[in-house]
């Protein structure tokens, strides 16, 4: 029974120190997005209590000494802060008007700006160092070395699968702001390394844990070069890679008055404003300059796809014209037999008989070929058989 | 010259610079602070120039995504920039100013080659409204009356990287044909003697 109630206690003990600090984180929070006075609000508080002494203060006495904030605004956060127990009356009776501060309170508010100004770097330093001291303990168990590695491997998860949020989601202007916070330090894996081969050499069997950790760190590394990877892309030719944001300069010209923009452009010559011509903006221009030259003149291809069947039309009918020409030679009609006892044999016949019908049908041509009723026959001849028919011209 | 006066001395030239660009002053100017020096041909004037630091130029404003100082028809005008260097720069293993005067019938005929087709009336308007702009600012020194062109005191500040990319355009484009100029200055060297030369770039810095 007794054993029961000393347990209560102490995770009673525990609890409200839990609630002390995550007051603060609660805050620390909302303060960070909404009003980051109220955080100076808490800070003020905390540092009227330090200053009272073992005697506590009254709100009264606390709205007094924090002057400088408007008297609800004390007065309200004097409350929150009491609800979480970061305050709490002196002596826990009714009519108790005196409070005290925690000291958990604040030194979590110190942390907490430290961690938002530095990325908490410096902190999972030490908090690496001294998982390194716990596991070479020679008092270390084995439960307390794969404890020790579970909570770097949530740690360097978290941490790699921020940066490599940031990398894929936000504006290099976001990732440059944040990223100088979580990323690049390849001590940080080294000494996460160390922690990981204490336990890996002490106790073997942990290694399923182990190779979760080195996964985990791997991610981590992985985060960081995608993140610098991108960061160097959009630096440009500078690789300036703590240049301003261009919105910054913008904020700044803005709202800046005559006396500061001055100091700034002091010592700094510029060019007056004018247009610039780099060689690789004329050798463009020449290029594209160029192009539209070409295009506007006339295209060969269609040309001379037009030109080719032309000709080849035009060579034949010339053929068949210098031959109804020849078989004419010079005369207004010629008989057909006349034609085909000129030929000699019927091979010969045959071919220009051919060429004279291919002549008749021609559209472009004016000659015709008519054949009539009768029939020459004559044994000596080399076509003895030959129909009568004339060829001749015709006028159009 | 007492060092506050001295300051104020710089500052005017820097003030008269950034408002107007580069600037033909008396070559018994004194030398100012961050400003370049080149002389004319005949050595009867000199120009100032603001040298920017390397990497300080127009290509910032780019990086930066801010927009350059606009210019009309920016390809036009940037072709005959183009054509006036080949005419106008000879000694293609020198630095590019003072150069050559040349003629509009040159610029002329360079362009119709780049366009690979007969000078067309049109060509002109383009050509001259492109040699105005860029008269205006200093890239060109153009004198409409005679129909003559130089290359303005700006390409003073082409450093060797932009003039190899100058050289692969003038190798691009057509040779310009010989510059006939008029022979109402005859003092106008279209050959500039050596000693002009060594003269400007003694004056250079």
């Amino acid at each position: 029974m007794d054993a029961t109630l000393l347990d209560a206690e102490a995770e009673a003990a525990v609890l409200r120190v839990y609630r002390q600090i995550f007051a603060v984180l609660a805050r620390e929070a909302g303060a960070m997005i909404v009003d980051p006075e109220l955080l100076d609000v808490d800070q003020a508080i905390l540092d009227a209590f330090a200053e009272a002494g073992s005697e506590g203060l009254t709100v009264e006495q606390a709205t007094l000494a924090c002057r400088a904030f408007p008297h609800d605004v004390i007065v309200r956060r004097f409350e929150v802060l009491r609800q979480y127990g970061a305050i709490t009356k002196l002596v826990d009776r009714p009519n108790e008007l005196r409070h005290r501060a925690a000291f958990a309170p604040y030194v979590m508010l110190m942390f907490l700006r430290r961690m938002s100004v530095q990325g908490g770097q410096a902190e999972l330093h030490q908090l690496l160092t001294l998982e390194a001291h716990s596991v070479s303990d020679s008092r270390a168990t084995e439960a307390e070395g794969q404890a020790s590695i579970q909570r770097l491997t949530k740690v360097f998860r978290l941490l790699g699968n921020e940066l490599a949020i940031l990398v894929s989601t936000s504006t290099s202007a976001q990732l440059r702001e944040n990223a100088q916070l979580a990323w690049g330090n390849e001590r940080l894996i080294e000494q996460a390394e160390k922690v990981h081969r204490i336990v890996l050499e002490r106790w073997p069997s942990l290694h399923q844990v182990c190779t979760q950790l080195r996964m985990a760190l791997a991610a981590y590394a992985d985060a960081v070069q995608l993140a610098a990877g991108r960061l160097v892309e959009r630096a440009g030719t500078t690789r300036a890679l703590g240049l301003l944001p261009i919105e910054s300069w913008l904020t700044f010209t803005r709202g800046s008055d005559v006396e500061a923009l001055a100091s700034v452009l002091d010592g700094l010559l510029f060019d007056a404003a004018a247009p610039d011509f780099s060689p690789e903006t004329m050798l463009e221009a020449v290029e594209t300059g160029r192009r539209t030259g070409t295009a506007r003149m006339a295209p060969p291809r269609p040309s001379g796809e037009a030109s080719v069947p032309e000709s080849a039309a035009a060579t034949d009918r010339e053929d068949l014209r210098a031959e109804a020409e020849r078989v004419l030679a010079g005369r207004e009609s010629v008989s057909i037999v006349e034609v085909v006892d000129d030929a000699g044999d019927w091979i010969t016949a045959r071919r220009i008989l051919a060429e004279l019908t291919a002549a008749h049908l021609h559209d472009e041509l004016d000659y015709e070929l008519v054949w009539s009723d009768g029939m020459r026959i004559d044994s000596s001849s080399g076509t003895p058989w030959a129909t009568e028919g004339t060829f001749r011209r015709v006028s159009r | 010259m007492s060092p506050v006066e001295n300051a104020a001395y710089t500052a005017l030239w820097w003030a008269k610079v950034q408002s107007a660009g580069p600037l033909q002053v008396s070559p018994d100017t004194p030398p100012v602070a961050g400003l370049a020096r080149a002389a004319e041909p005949d050595g009867a004037s000199l120009w100032i120039v603001p040298t920017l630091p390397d990497g300080a130029g127009h290509a910032v404003l780019e990086e930066l995504g801010a927009p350059p100082v606009a210019v009309e028809q920016p390809n036009e005008t940037a072709r005959v920039l183009a054509i006036c260097v080949t005419c106008c720069w000879i000694e293609r293993d020198g630095p590019a100013w003072p150069g050559v005067t040349g003629t509009l019938a040159q610029v002329k005929a360079v362009y119709a080659g780049m366009r690979g087709r007969p000078e067309q009336s049109s060509d002109l308007t383009l050509i001259i409204g492109s040699l105005r702009r860029l008269h205006a600012t200093q890239w060109l020194l153009w004198d409409e009356k005679a129909g003559e062109v130089r290359l303005g005191p700006r390409v003073i500040t082409w450093g060797p990287t932009q003039l190899a990319g100058l050289r692969e355009i003038c190798r691009i484009l057509p040779d310009p044909p010989t510059a006939v100029l008029t022979p109402r200055s005859p003092e106008t060297p279209a050959d500039p003697l050596p000693a002009d030369v060594s003269a400007a770039g003694g004056d250079d810095g």
